[in-house]
């Protein structure tokens, strides 16, 4: 079984919006227990197959309003490498 | 999955195969973890406590897999009227595939008046011999009720020995049908990993995730590969094609 993995980071679109609209409420804001969401996605399907699953989530979770802050590009393909080396479920 | 871990992800999003479920639920017992499309019952795996109400930290969409056992054998018989005994392979190295096969087959096959026969597959080397021994069973339609890993990784040879010998087949993904099955009834998976950003959305603000009910799916799709069917001769009744979601033609 192929076995891939990547890492999303999101973050609610709303929390940046406030960041940066009200600076005096950096505190409060520094309170929250997490600004941005690291989501991490482990699938059994080749890429192909599974890209546009993938980003059907990814579409869903902007449309709630969260904004894709980062894909760690490097990441998801050493970790597709790797689960592919080494991963045999 | 050690690599997520490593990454401090806050929640992990496993799409797509029980095994898969499994080993992020046995990598970690606290990180919330969203599942999706499994084919699995997540309360028979033992991975939460009910679907009401799963406890710990799984939630997700489920795939009725095992559900749709006794409907896909009804589509496939409405397609093909003449099929009277049809072979089921199954992978036997997936525990849901066993159950489906030995506990839910039985009904399904004995309320539409069919014979059935399964093919418990394990290695490549057991498709070289269940295929003779699919034609010495004098088969006359095909089911495959699950796409496991074993199972798609061998899904063309099934393809191609049911166009040799012109059986109608039945899959559960429509993926099966684009690469030449006949046709397949089974979740809209696309609809399920919409929904997955509703359960990421809730978790984020602060729900636990054995909180969040499993949901199971409501919207389903058919689909057909019409060259297929011209292959083997078959023509597909009228009111079957405009029920399909998806045609290949």
């Amino acid at each position: 079984m192929r076995v891939a993995s990547s890492l999303w980071s999101v973050v609610s679109k709303t929390l940046a919006l406030s960041a940066m609209l009200f600076a005096v409420c950096f505190y409060a804001q520094a309170q929250q227990p997490k600004k941005i969401t690291r989501i991490g996605y482990l699938v059994a399907a080749d890429p192909a197959t599974d890209s546009a699953r993938s980003e059907a989530v990814r579409v869903a979770l902007r449309e709630l309003g969260y904004v894709e802050v980062k894909t760690l590009s490097s990441i998801i393909d050493m970790l597709r490498a790797n689960a592919i080396a080494t991963r045999s479920w | 999955m050690s690599e997520l871990l490593r990454l401090n992800v806050d929640i992990i999003v496993v799409a797509g195969a029980d095994l898969a479920i499994q080993a992020a639920r046995n990598g970690t017992k606290t990180i919330p973890i969203v599942m999706i499309g499994a084919g699995l019952d997540p309360v028979r795996a033992g991975l939460v406590e009910s679907l009401a109400h799963p406890g710990g930290n799984i939630t997700g969409i489920t795939s009725l897999a095992g559900e749709l056992v006794g409907k896909r054998l009804e589509v496939l018989t409405e397609t093909a009227p003449k099929i009277t005994r049809v072979a089921v392979l199954y992978d036997g190295t997936v525990p849901d595939s066993v159950f489906d096969v030995k506990e839910v087959l039985p009904g399904a096959v004995r309320a539409l008046r069919l014979i059935s026969q399964h093919w418990e597959l394990r290695t490549a080397g057991d498709f070289d011999k269940a295929f003779p021994a699919i034609v010495r069973w004098r088969a006359d339609g095909i089911s495959v009720p699950r796409r496991s890993p074993l199972m798609r990784n061998h899904e063309r040879r099934i393809v191609a020995f049911s166009l040799k010998n012109r059986l109608p087949s039945m899959y559960a993904n429509r993926l099966s049908v684009d690469a030449g099955a006949l046709m397949s009834y089974g979740a809209d998976l696309a609809d399920s990993y919409r929904r997955v950003a509703y359960y990421v959305d809730k978790i984020i603000k602060g729900a636990k995730p054995g909180d969040l009910p499993i949901e199971q799916p409501t919207k389903f799709e058919l689909a057909i590969n019409l060259k297929t069917a011209n292959q083997i001769g078959l023509t597909i009744p009228p009111n079957i094609l405009a029920r399909a979601d998806r045609v290949i033609r």
